[in-house]
């Protein structure tokens, strides 16, 4: 075949060149823009891991701050516990809605009370006391008439609540009329054996 | 101005040589061959896969940059890229018919020390009638089995053409992302593939294309003259359209028809003349020039290669056996491949300088 060819070799040069500079701009901008690809994705991942150390380290923070507070807790709880000890002491010893509803039964349903005083013991151990002490319940009321007086006195003796039931007073009404109730005082000492 | 020596001196990196990484080298793709006739191309390309061979052919047309505003233009231009698309190949040969191209025989004196590209240009300065420095010029040195015996000159046949117009060919073919590293024409790509039982017959090959016609003749596989009227297949629907005022549609299909009627044969005989005659005058410089021949063929390729009433006329004017087309030119296998795509099939076969 022959060498003919009517593409001046200064056109087919430049055309050459144009040729592989588009070969490897194209190849180049292509390179270029997989490593910004792959550089925004690796600063993705990172932030991402960057993000998640911040959080551990956050959390870590909390848990020592929670840590410091630990001792405190145990005084509170100790406290707490202590308080709740004395509660308990309490309402075991005396328990109050027990020796108001055996109050209760023993009066009368037209007598009231007009004054209630309940008298604890000391906690054990803060004074030496020759006598074992009894907490001691003390009321006054108006009743209709001495005859109820005597029942109340009688269902508080029956009680298994109280002990002791003692009256104290029992006095007429000072003014005349239809209002003629009789005033009492009766003092009782709380079962021991119940408690 | 550049001519085939200075070229064959230019250290150009061609990436489909050899020398060049297989990455360059545009992959597996096989050549693409273009046949140029004015605004109209007809391509065609091998395909090889496995044992599996075909041929596939298309024909497109380039927008003209002038013809529609810019808009418009760019929507054109973008279509025949779109268009040929489906042809996808590394390289590309075009094969351009223009009666731009102007072919002329040199004779040059074989004791002259003068480097014979030197020559050529000196001697070709004369024969353009545009500037020198404004053409492409290339020659072909004609083996010395053509020459007459006794004839000691170097017989060169000189191809020039505006550089303008090659410019403008392989910006509209790059344009369609096809790389076209070489130009020729259609006389120089069909010589190498024509077959004969015969080692020194001559045939006179005949390429009518879009807006001009190719006359060749060959021997030994090389080209000794060419000619190339300035009129093709659109000179010929102009004419039917002209006499017989019929539209283009019309008289496309007029000219498609193998053996027209007798009235179409008298309009275009005309120009089937003015072709016998330049294929008779080829024909008688190259018996005068070159050494005598017995056997000399005819070859009719191109748009009209199937029309009978042209091939009666040669036959019967020129006094010349018709060969066939498809028959005579040595193309690898797949189907027959149609005779008017012939010069486009050469060039996808063809192998520029360097390569094969």
């Amino acid at each position: 075949m022959s060498g003919l060819n009517l593409i001046p070799p200064d056109l087919l040069a430049r055309r050459e060149a144009r040729r592989l500079l588009r070969f490897w701009s194209w190849r180049i901008g292509a390179s270029v823009l997989l490593l910004g690809g792959l550089f925004l994705l690796l600063h993705e991942v990172a932030a991402d891991r960057f993000a998640e150390v911040e959080q551990i380290s956050g959390r870590y923070d909390d848990l020592q701050g929670r840590l410091r507070s630990a001792e405190d807790l145990i005084l509170e709880r100790d406290r707490l516990a202590e308080r709740r000890a004395v509660i308990d002491l309490i309402r075991d010893e005396h328990p109050a809605d027990a020796f108001l509803f055996a109050l209760g039964e023993a009066l009368t349903p037209d007598s009231y009370l007009t004054f209630l005083e309940l008298r604890r013991c000391a906690p054990a151990g803060e004074e030496a006391q020759s006598d074992p002490c009894r907490a001691t319940l003390r009321i006054r009321g108006q009743a209709a008439d001495h005859g109820r007086v005597g029942a109340i006195l009688h269902g508080l003796s029956q009680a298994p609540r109280f002990a002791d039931a003692t009256l104290l007073s029992v006095q007429e009404p000072q003014r005349s009329g239809a209002d003629r109730a009789v005033e009492f005082e009766i003092t009782a000492t709380l079962r021991e054996s119940d408690e | 101005m550049s001519i085939s020596a200075a070229r064959r001196l230019l250290p150009v990196g061609r990436p489909g040589s050899a020398a060049a990484p297989s990455f360059l080298r545009g992959g597996q793709r096989s050549r693409l061959g273009i046949e140029i006739a004015g605004d109209s191309l007809r391509i065609a390309q091998h395909l090889r896969r496995g044992a599996a061979e075909r041929w596939r052919c298309g024909e497109l047309s380039l927008p003209s940059p002038t013809a529609a505003p810019a808009a418009a233009g760019r929507r054109a231009r973008r279509a025949p890229a779109t268009a040929g698309s489906r042809f996808r190949a590394g390289r590309a040969t075009a094969v351009c018919t223009s009666p731009l191209i102007d072919v002329f025989p040199l004779n040059l004196e074989r004791d002259d020390d003068a480097p014979v590209a030197q020559r050529v240009v000196e001697q070709a300065r004369d024969r353009l009638d545009y500037p020198i420095e404004e053409a492409v010029l290339d020659f072909n040195l004609l083996p010395p089995a053509v020459q007459r015996p006794g004839d000691d000159d170097l017989t060169v046949l000189v191809y020039a053409a505006p550089r303008a117009l090659i410019e403008h060919w392989v910006a509209s073919l790059d344009h369609l992302n096809w790389y076209v590293d070489c130009l020729i024409t259609p006389g120089c790509v069909l010589a190498p593939r024509i077959e004969h039982p015969l080692r020194d017959a001559r045939h006179l090959v005949i390429s009518i294309a879009g807006i001009a016609t190719s006359l060749s003749v060959v021997q030994f596989g090389e080209v000794l003259l060419e000619r190339i009227l300035p009129w093709g297949e659109q000179g010929l629907l102009e004419r039917l359209q002209a006499e017989l005022d019929l539209s283009t549609a019309q008289s496309e299909r007029l000219l498609q028809q193998s053996d027209p009627a007798a009235t179409v044969q008298e309009i275009l005989a005309p120009l089937f003349t003015e072709l016998v005659q330049e294929a008779d005058g080829c024909l008688a410089y190259c018996d005068a020039y070159f050494s005598p021949t017995t056997t000399t063929a005819l070859l009719l390729v191109g748009s009209l290669a199937a029309h009978a009433a042209l091939q009666r006329f040669l036959e019967r004017e020129l006094g010349l056996p018709r060969r066939d087309a498809t028959q005579s030119l040595q193309l690898l296998g797949g189907e027959e491949i149609d005779p008017a795509f012939a010069a486009a099939a050469c060039g996808a076969l063809w192998e520029p300088e360097g390569e094969g």
